[in-house]
C-alpha cells in the first residue's frame, strides 16, 4: 500500500521501469526458444508483482479523491484508518500532532495495519481524520434486514 | 553468528537456520524486552505454515530457500506474512519449471494446491495476493538464475531479482538479512 505522495512518485518510476523490463524479458525469452505458455509461467510472478504496483498507484489515485474504497470487515478498520489518513491529506507527522504523539509511533502503527488496536484508540484517530465509521452486523445464516428493508 | 537487529530494526546480515531453529529465534520469540505488540504467537504461526511449503520443496529436490521481508523487521510487530524466495536453476525451453510440471509436482504434495504464481483473490485491502498467501501467509517466489526481473524495481528503476528486492526494505530501502532454511545443522 502506498502510503505517501513521495512513496508514489517513486512507484511511479518503478512501475514504468518493470514494464520496460518485462517487454525486454519477454523479447528475450522468445529469442532464446519459449513457446508463450512457458514464458507467461516464467514472467508470471513478474508481471502479477507489476499488476499488484499499477493497482497500488491506482488506488492511491483514488485515495488522494477521496475514495476510500470498500472495507467490510471489522478487521479491515486499520487499514480504513491508513486509508482515511491518506484521503484526508494527512502525512504521518500531520496526524501525530493531532493525536498528540510522535511520528514514529504513527509510523510503527501503520506498518503493523494498527493491529490490536482498541475501539478508544480507532476513536481517537477517526476523529483527530474526520472520519465517521458506522457499524453494521448481521446474525450468521439470516438475511441481511438492512437490504431487505431496502428491497420491500 | 547470533541474530540480531541493527540500527533501523532490519536483520543484520544472512544467517542458516532450521526450521526448528527460526520457530526457537530472534524473529519468533522477539528481543528482550519485547515491543509491546510484538506478536510471538502469529509468527510461529507463519513459521509452522512456512515449514508445510518448505518440505514440500524439499521433496522436489529444492534446498536453496531464503525467507524474510517484514518478518525479518523489528518494527513490524505484526507482520503480515513471510516472504521469500528459492532458487530455480533450470527453466530452460523445455524444462519441468518451464513447461508447468514443476508446480504441477508442487501441487500434488499440497491440498490446496497452492503452487502457483498467478495473483488473483484479493485480500482484505483489495491487493491481489497468490493461492499460498491466502492460504498459508506465505509468499514464496522462484529465483531463475541467471535472474529474470522478478517485478519489483529498485528505488530508480533498476533492474532487481528476488533475492535483491527482499534484502531491502520497503520503506527507506534499507538493507534487511535474509534467513537460508536448511534441513540440518550444518
Amino acid at each position: 500500500m502506498i502510503r505517501s505522495d513521495s512513496e508514489y512518485r517513486e512507484a511511479l518510476v518503478r512501475a514504468e521501469a518493470g514494464r520496460a523490463q518485462l517487454l525486454a524479458s519477454e523479447a528475450e525469452l522468445r529469442t532464446m526458444g519459449y513457446s508463450p505458455g512457458e514464458i507467461a509461467r516464467v514472467l508470471a510472478p513478474a508481471r502479477g508483482f507489476q499488476l499488484k504496483l499499477d493497482e497500488e498507484i491506482a488506488g492511491y489515485k483514488c485515495l488522494k479523491r477521496g475514495d476510500l474504497g470498500p472495507y467490510r470487515d471489522i478487521e479491515d478498520v486499520g487499514v480504513l484508518l491508513i486509508a482515511a489518513r491518506i484521503a484526508a491529506g494527512l502525512t504521518g507527522r500531520e496526524l501525530a500532532k493531532r493525536l498528540g504523539c510522535h511520528e514514529s509511533q504513527v509510523s510503527r502503527d501503520e506498518r503493523n495495519d494498527y493491529h490490536g488496536i482498541t475501539a478508544d484508540r480507532v476513536r481517537q484517530i477517526a476523529a483527530a481524520i474526520g472520519l465517521e465509521i458506522r457499524l453494521h452486523g448481521r446474525l450468521v445464516g439470516r438475511a441481511d434486514p438492512v437490504s431487505a428493508n431496502a428491497s420491500s | 553468528m547470533p541474530l540480531t537487529f541493527d540500527a533501523h530494526g532490519m536483520l543484520h546480515g544472512d544467517h542458516e537456520l532450521t526450521i526448528d531453529q527460526l520457530k526457537d529465534s530472534l524473529l519468533v520469540r522477539g528481543p528482550t524486552p519485547s515491543p509491546p505488540n510484538w506478536d510471538a504467537a502469529w509468527r510461529l504461526k507463519l513459521v509452522n505454515n512456512l515449514e508445510i511449503l518448505v518440505k514440500q520443496l524439499w521433496s522436489v529436490k529444492i534446498h536453496e530457500i531464503f525467507v524474510g521481508g517484514s518478518f525479518a523487521e523489528l518494527l513490524c510487530e505484526h507482520p503480515r506474512d513471510i516472504d521469500g524466495y528459492f532458487i530455480v536453476r533450470d527453466y530452460k525451453p523445455g524444462s519441468d519449471y518451464a513447461t508447468g510440471r514443476f508446480e504441477e509436482r508442487l501441487n500434488k504434495l499440497d491440498r490446496h494446491r497452492v503452487w502457483t504464481w498467478e495473483f488473483g483473490r484479493r485480500d482484505e485491502r483489495g491487493e491481489k495476493q497468490i493461492p499460498m498467501w491466502h492460504q498459508y501467509h506465505i509468499n514464496l517466489f522462484p529465483l531463475t538464475l541467471p535472474a529474470m526481473p522478478c517485478g519489483i524495481p529498485g528505488p530508480k528503476g533498476e533492474l532487481q531479482g528476488f533475492d535483491q528486492a527482499f534484502r531491502r526494505s520497503r520503506r527507506g530501502w534499507k538493507p534487511r538479512g535474509m534467513i537460508q532454511i536448511v534441513e540440518s545443522v550444518r
